[in-house]
């Protein structure tokens, strides 16, 4: 399946990318036989910089301020002054060592702040043990099979709340986080996987019978790699608002390929759902590159692509799961071997999906920002 | 009741430094360097004596073009207060033999005995703050 998609998705990335190649110079030939037009700047695109963030505040971005940059970023909003200042005193700093030791010494300082200053408070941070412990219990309870899974989930989700709420009184939250759509599905498809997993255990002991706890490890730490990824996901300056808007449309087409599939489904009478992964995959890989093409970022293609990854991989699970439990088959053991190897082949996923999605939509985004640079420089000739 | 924490050495030291001129506005890698205090150690006592109200941090007004506006630093008359009591107890340790060394300021220019500009100044010290 993925060899198909993979196939798939370079065939659409070469035609799509040939084709706007193409129009390109047909449009740039008609252009040279006109009238001049004004030449289009790489800034006549979207930009990812739609308010000012901490890093605009500092000129000479290199990696001493680039390091402070992203400290500071993380200062609660009543000491993001000193946070400024600090970056704006590195910038009349001279000399390579002297402006990392400056650096070092100033972000050490926000680190304690950060620390002191943006903690949740204790009734904040009990509540959030509490929650977790309760997942912790709850899956326990339900299925022993499930303990160490169950324990890795809940510290996992503490984890995610603890920062998220860090996050959330931070001053510099210029860069925005995932698209709501994004988080919603995400989350719920989270939740989903924990309750069709442990149904799959429970009611199918053998799925669960994973004696190295390789299985619970892997999927606990997916499951809460995508928690992160949509409640607190990293600063990186290709984490931009272009990318996040255009997170929403891989979203968007993973949900709608999904509904797609399942009104064939019900039209054909015969379950297509077990083909979407190969369409998934492509489909993604080419909103990626069509995002690189548009913003000239190939960050943003390859975010664009882990956010649909991320979802179609955790609805896929959700999907896959419940079609093989409700599905009838001959005999208990049958069933009961085909909710194993689904579960398997499906926690799988959870890292294959994004990983496919990711490194061809990164391609595609490249192809598509080298398309659009030679575009423009067409165009400007 | 309220009980004053003594002040580290350090932060003696910047609120002499300060007050060497009260009115004038200062930069904090400028102030630093004259204290010989690294960043680490100087910002924390910057942002201390500013939550305590000794300390006014001002932005720059004019920034030189194409670069971003610093802070500037300058003692509130409740810091100067402070850093006068601050210079009389040097002066009395001093007096009585004590390792910390008070040079003379310069005439005309401060209100109180500015202490060593050498960068060893946290050597002498310590190293906290």
């Amino acid at each position: 399946m993925i060899i198909l998609a993979l196939a798939v998705t370079i065939g659409l990335i070469v035609l799509i990318f040939s084709r706007r190649r193409a129009r390109r110079q047909t449009v740039s030939l008609q252009k040279s036989s006109s009238m001049p037009e004004p030449v289009s700047t790489p800034s006549d695109g979207p930009t990812e910089s739609g308010a000012e963030t901490l890093r605009d505040a500092v000129p000479r971005l290199d990696a001493p301020a680039r390091l402070l940059a992203a400290v500071v970023s993380w200062l609660p909003s009543g000491r993001v002054d000193w946070g400024r200042a600090m970056l704006a005193e590195l910038d009349q700093v001279e000399g390579s060592s002297s402006r990392w030791h400056f650096a070092i010494g100033c972000v050490r300082v926000t680190a304690a702040g950060i620390v002191r200053g943006g903690r949740p408070s204790w009734v904040a941070t009990a509540a959030i043990g509490a929650v977790a412990a309760g997942i912790g219990v709850a899956i326990g309870l339900i299925s022993t099979q499930l303990r160490v899974f169950g324990l890795l989930l809940a510290g996992g989700v503490a984890a995610c709340a603890w920062l998220a709420v860090m996050r959330a009184r931070r001053a510099d939250r210029s860069q925005p986080a995932a698209s709501v759509l994004s988080r919603v599905v995400v989350l719920v498809g989270v939740f989903g996987s924990v309750v069709a997993s442990m149904y799959g255990v429970v009611h199918f002991p053998r799925a669960g019978s994973d004696s190295s706890h390789v299985y619970a490890v892997f999927f606990a730490a997916m499951l809460v790699g995508y928690l992160w990824l949509v409640v607190s996901p990293p600063t990186s300056a290709g984490w931009g608002r272009a990318a996040a808007r255009y997170g929403l449309i891989a979203t968007g087409v993973v949900l709608a390929l999904w509904s797609l599939a399942l009104i064939g489904s019900v039209l054909l009478g015969r379950s297509i759902v077990g083909v979407t992964p190969a369409v998934l995959v492509p489909v993604v890989a080419v909103v990626g590159g069509l995002v690189g093409a548009r913003t000239r970022s190939v960050a943003a293609a390859s975010v664009v692509s882990l956010y649909g990854g991320t979802v179609a991989a955790v609805t896929l699970f959700v999907v896959g799961m419940t079609a093989t439990i409700t599905n009838s088959y001959p005999t208990f053991a049958t069933h009961e071997l085909a909710v194993s190897d689904n579960l398997g082949g499906l926690i799988a996923f959870l890292l294959l999906l994004p990983l496919a999605t990711v490194s061809l939509g990164t391609v595609a985004g490249a192809l598509g920002v080298q398309s659009s640079s030679s575009g423009a420089g067409t165009s400007a000739r | 009741m309220t009980r004053e924490r003594r002040r580290s050495p350090q932060t003696v030291a910047v609120l002499l430094a300060l007050a060497v001129a009260p009115q004038r506005w200062r930069y904090g890698y400028e102030l630093g360097a004259e204290v010989g205090l690294t960043a680490g150690s100087l910002y924390p006592i910057l942002i201390r004596l500013t939550d305590q109200g000794l300390l006014q941090a001002e932005w720059e007004p004019d920034p030189a073009p194409g670069r971003p506006a610093r802070h500037l630093y300058r003692l509130t008359p409740a810091g100067i207060a402070v850093a006068a009591e601050a210079s009389a107890t040097m002066q009395i340790v001093s007096d009585s033999g004590s390792a910390t060394r008070v040079t003379p300021s310069r005439p005309g220019e401060a209100s109180f005995p500015p202490v060593s500009r050498r960068p060893s100044a946290r050597a002498q010290w310590g190293t906290t703050s």
